[in-house]
């Protein structure tokens, strides 16, 4: 087994350590978790090719989750005074990393006191697609759990991923929340059969909550995704990263839309002064239906539409800010979009 | 064969026509190609914000 796919299998082992709340005195939940952390380092990381793997894919992970992403995406903007904490102190790993992964790094005595340095940014850069990508099972990864023998420091940890092997695998659902998203994005993922390539590592969850939270955040057009992750790519960072509460996964692959739901609102023009009517147009649709609601009356409603020849149609006048006509029931409609009102849900499949 | 002059003027009506609205096919493909690459480039940059 090569040296990264063993940093990325004690990865999992430590996030569930660190996942884990030990039924002992609150003061000495920290203590067992690193005594197990420790061991399992110690018997899992065998040789130095095994710890610098280690130690690079937490600094990656790391460096993803609360480091600067655009350092990450292009190191050669990294500069010394751009890398600084909100408070405009240097930015010092010991700022950025997480309990579970400081005490790992400290245990391989890598110096969590040092600054984050251009080189490491540039390493990130490297690593994230292979990190991202990476698919392993938890049969894998139980092996290395039992070969490391942290039942003996807490029967109750083993006890729990004994019962629940899937613990230790990748998360098969994942959730993207975005918000502020222009309308040819929409108009893009409105689209089953749609591709694009995220092979260079982007930021998931496995909470479908945290990523409808994220999406809430911010006005305009808001998107989520919920993406089908079969073959279990992905680097669970989840309690590894400083915001453990957001189920982090670091995923990349190539994402192919297969269906969507979009709700938006338009308003309708009145034909004398071309000013709009204050009442607003509900639009819903999907790959095969569009519905239309003006307060609680439906003013059309199709089923079995043909995406191609009248529902892209639609949507590319109507996300294209244009004025969109259409009949039903013997009356004329001729609707505009609500600037920055729509709403995509998108589901996905990752490979 | 002998063309005259309309039909002749016809033709060269209907190639322009054609070239013109391959051109228009061509161009539109262009700008849907770069509204597609320019959507894929904002959704990437979107997803490798962290959810925090």
């Amino acid at each position: 087994m090569s040296a990264a796919k063993t940093a990325i299998i004690v990865a999992r082992i430590v996030n569930q350590i660190y996942r884990f709340m030990p039924n002992v005195n609150p003061r000495q939940v920290k203590n067992v978790q690193k005594q197990m952390t420790k061991q399992s380092l110690a018997k899992l990381l065998k040789t130095d090719e095994e710890k610098q793997a280690f130690i690079n894919t937490i600094l990656t992970m790391t460096l993803l989750t609360s480091g600067a992403v655009d350092f990450v995406r292009d190191p050669e903007i990294w500069s010394p005074e751009k890398s600084v904490n909100k408070d405009g102190t240097k930015r010092r790993w010991s700022h950025i990393l997480s309990d579970g992964a400081d005490f790992a790094l400290e245990t391989l005595r890598f110096p969590t006191y040092e600054l984050v340095t251009k080189e490491q940014y540039r390493l990130a850069n490297k690593l994230l697609p292979m990190i991202g990508s990476t698919v392993i099972s938890s049969k894998e990864v139980m092996e290395a759990f039992t070969n490391a023998d942290v039942g003996s420091i807490n029967p109750d940890f083993k006890a729990g991923i004994s019962r629940d092997e899937e613990r230790l695998g990748a998360k098969k659902v994942l959730y993207r929340g975005m918000h502020s998203m222009s309308p040819e994005v929409v108009k893009f993922l409105a689209n089953p059969g749609a591709t694009w390539d995220m092979s260079r590592g982007v930021s998931t969850s496995y909470d479908y909550n945290s990523a409808e939270g994220f999406l809430n955040k911010g006005g305009g057009n808001g998107i989520i995704l919920h993406m089908k992750n079969e073959t279990g790519r992905g680097f669970t960072a989840d309690a590894l990263s400083k915001y453990k509460p957001e189920r982090e996964v670091i995923l990349s692959g190539t994402i192919i839309v297969e269906d969507f739901m979009l709700t938006m609102y338009a308003g309708e023009e009145f034909d004398q002064d071309r000013g709009f009517n204050d009442e607003l147009i509900k639009i819903e649709c999907n790959k095969n239906f569009i519905l239309m609601r003006k307060g609680s009356d439906m003013i059309y409603g199709k089923r079995n539409v043909d995406f191609d020849a009248e529902i892209k149609p639609m949507l590319n006048t109507l996300l294209s800010g244009q004025l969109f006509e259409f009949e039903s029931k013997g009356k004329i409609y001729k609707i505009k979009m609500l600037d920055k009102s729509a709403t995509l849900k998108v589901t996905a499949t990752v490979s | 064969m002998k063309l005259t002059k309309t039909q002749i003027k016809q033709i060269i009506k209907e190639e322009l026509e054609q070239v013109m609205n391959e051109v228009e096919l061509e161009e539109q493909e262009a700008i849907q190609e770069e509204a597609d690459a320019s959507a894929k480039q904002e959704l990437i940059d979107a997803m490798s914000v962290p959810m925090k």
